[in-house]
């Protein structure tokens, strides 16, 4: 039955008014106009990033033989033209096309920063460059009010905080060396993403930096539930992963990401003890792995507490999807558990099976756990649209 | 709409505050000629470059220095001549009493060793088959031309054969 059917007939058994039903019915065509507006919105992005790498490419490999003054000022001219492009697009009512050409701006300013780093040959790991960008996709996001803002703003930011005070920035490898060292951010990645959480959680009550909660909860759950589901490997990888040399900054970004937690715990408005119990949770076990990085040995029992609460908070995130009627949150939570359980598969059946019984036991295992993953799944998904369903008629009663 | 107005305003400033600091540098810097050492090539964002060490750098912290330098994070001065190729004076913790004919440049200590690295002008962008010259050039066929401050903030301007 589609929707239009289904509006007549809860019509017609008297459980909708007309006037609802029109309501309903704007809201649907709204609905409908929104569909081929997200396609214009997303095209139109895509080709403005398109654009604006083609035309820096196209710079950088052909000014040479531009001074340091000339080349700044063409970079300028760039983002100028961009702006008034924008501008220009928004004048003239083509809101959809203006939004991707202001992100353009913001991309084309972001390239600029490290193309002025270029031409004056700053160090390597030029925290400044990701900083300053940060800023400016802050400043536009906050104009514009747009989610992707905020996507671009996280990465942004871990960059930053990566290389700030990080490596020598001497060589190739030494960019990256907050992703694998113990003096970068990898033993403090769930308890960045906590704070990450945390903060998403207090931009709910922000109308003026909402833009920011999308992006800040996505960076946040992903860096929490992967290095928390690698952790449960093995051990060996927990000491690897957790082994912290505690720098300043490091104590920073663990007391910066502490205060966050705290003040979504008190500030909030989170009303189920259980949302407030799985942040404090992941929050603490977050803290607590790089204390137990160098304890864990093997697969000795300190391991299987971690594993064991990694699983409980896997569980925990289903079962707090479901309340809140939050499908993504069910979705991460049901992933979190099928991985934990093919891992854990794969890390005990190694030691007990001969090899080629791992694979076909495996792929027993992984077809099985699909099959019930998503049963249960659908299962969930259907309740809570029911639930939906009958917050609706409870409304209308 | 004025708030976007403001964002491009603060794209504007922030963008100029990143050109200044080493135009002004250029423009009223010290010009040092220092022979170059170890290279290697390839940066995230920004393409091809050279990574540059100094010869007059190597070697010249004593244990205690270095040891200060890592433990407290100060910077390093590294004093040198303005002659062609410069030669070094003098290394301190603090920012030195330059006399005429004399310019410096900070640096910071390398791992564990008692050599210094000077991050503002350690790296040198050029297009691939121009970064493998200099590369094959390096040591003391290739001087750095560099300006620097009386405050020992250093920009690298360019690379030319001795």
């Amino acid at each position: 039955m589609n929707a239009q059917k289904a509006l007549e007939h809860w019509r017609q058994r008297g459980l909708l008014t007309e006037e609802k039903v029109r309501e309903l019915e704007a809201s649907l065509r709204n609905l409908e106009e929104d569909g081929p507006s997200r396609g214009i919105i997303i095209f139109a992005s895509v080709g403005a990033v398109l654009v604006g790498l083609g035309i820096l490419l196209f710079i950088g490999s052909n000014w040479r033989a531009m001074g340091p003054i000339p080349r700044g000022t063409l970079l300028l001219a760039i983002y100028a033209a961009i702006v008034a492009g924008a501008w220009g697009l928004q004048r003239r009512g083509y809101e959809r096309l203006a939004e991707a050409v202001w992100f353009l701006a913001t991309l084309s300013f972001g390239a600029n920063i490290f193309f002025l780093g270029q031409i004056f040959n700053f160090t390597l790991t030029f925290w400044q460059g990701p900083l300053v960008w940060l800023i400016g996709v802050l400043a536009m996001g906050f104009a514009r009010g747009k989610a992707i803002y905020g996507h671009v703003a996280m990465p942004l930011l871990l960059l930053f905080l990566g290389w700030l005070g990080g490596g020598a920035g001497w060589f190739t490898d030494d960019q990256f060396e907050f992703l694998w060292t113990g003096r970068g951010l990898l033993p403090l990645f769930p308890t960045i993403g906590a704070g990450l959480l945390g903060m998403a959680l207090l931009l709910r009550c922000h109308t003026s930096w909402a833009f920011l909660e999308r992006g800040t909860r996505a960076w946040g759950v992903l860096l929490v539930a992967v290095p928390f589901l690698v952790a449960t490997i093995d051990g060996e990888v927990v000491e690897d992963m957790f082994e912290i040399a505690w720098t300043p900054k490091q104590w920073a970004l663990v007391v910066a990401s502490v205060l966050l937690v705290a003040a979504a715990l008190v500030f909030a408005g989170l009303r189920s003890s259980l949302s407030r119990g799985v942040l404090a949770a992941v929050a603490a076990l977050a803290l607590a792995l790089p204390f137990l990085g160098s304890a864990v040995d093997g697969l000795g029992w300190p391991f299987f507490l971690i594993v064991l609460v990694v699983f409980a908070l896997a569980l925990a995130t289903v079962w707090l999807g479901l309340q809140a009627s939050e499908p993504k949150l069910l979705n991460v939570g049901m992933a979190s558990l099928a991985i934990l359980i093919l891992i854990q598969y794969f890390a005990l059946s190694a030691h007990l099976f001969h090899g080629s019984l791992v694979f076909v036991f495996g792929g027993l295992v992984l077809m099985a756990l699909a099959y019930f993953m998503e049963r249960a799944r659908r299962r969930l998904l259907s309740r809570m649209q029911d639930r939906s369903a009958q917050a609706l008629r409870e409304a209308e009663s | 709409m004025s708030k976007t107005w403001l964002a491009v305003g603060v794209h504007l400033v922030l963008m100029v505050m990143v050109l200044v600091p080493p135009l002004f540098v250029r423009a009223t810097g010290t010009t040092v000629y220092l022979e170059t050492e170890k290279m290697d090539p390839r940066s995230l964002f920004r393409g091809h470059f050279v990574i540059l060490g100094y010869t007059e750098a190597q070697g010249i912290l004593s244990a205690e220095m270095s040891q200060r330098s890592r433990e407290t994070g100060k910077a390093v001065y590294v004093t040198v001549t303005t002659e062609r190729p410069g030669r070094l004076v003098a290394v301190g913790l603090e920012p030195p009493e330059l006399e005429d004919g004399q310019a410096c440049l900070t640096g910071r200590a390398r791992g564990w060793g008692d050599s210094v690295d000077f991050p503002q002008i350690a790296q040198y962008f050029a297009p691939r088959k121009e970064a493998q010259v200099f590369e094959r050039l390096r040591g003391k066929d290739l001087l750095a031309r560099i300006k620097t401050t009386s405050g020992c903030n250093a920009v690298l301007q360019g690379l030319e054969p001795r």
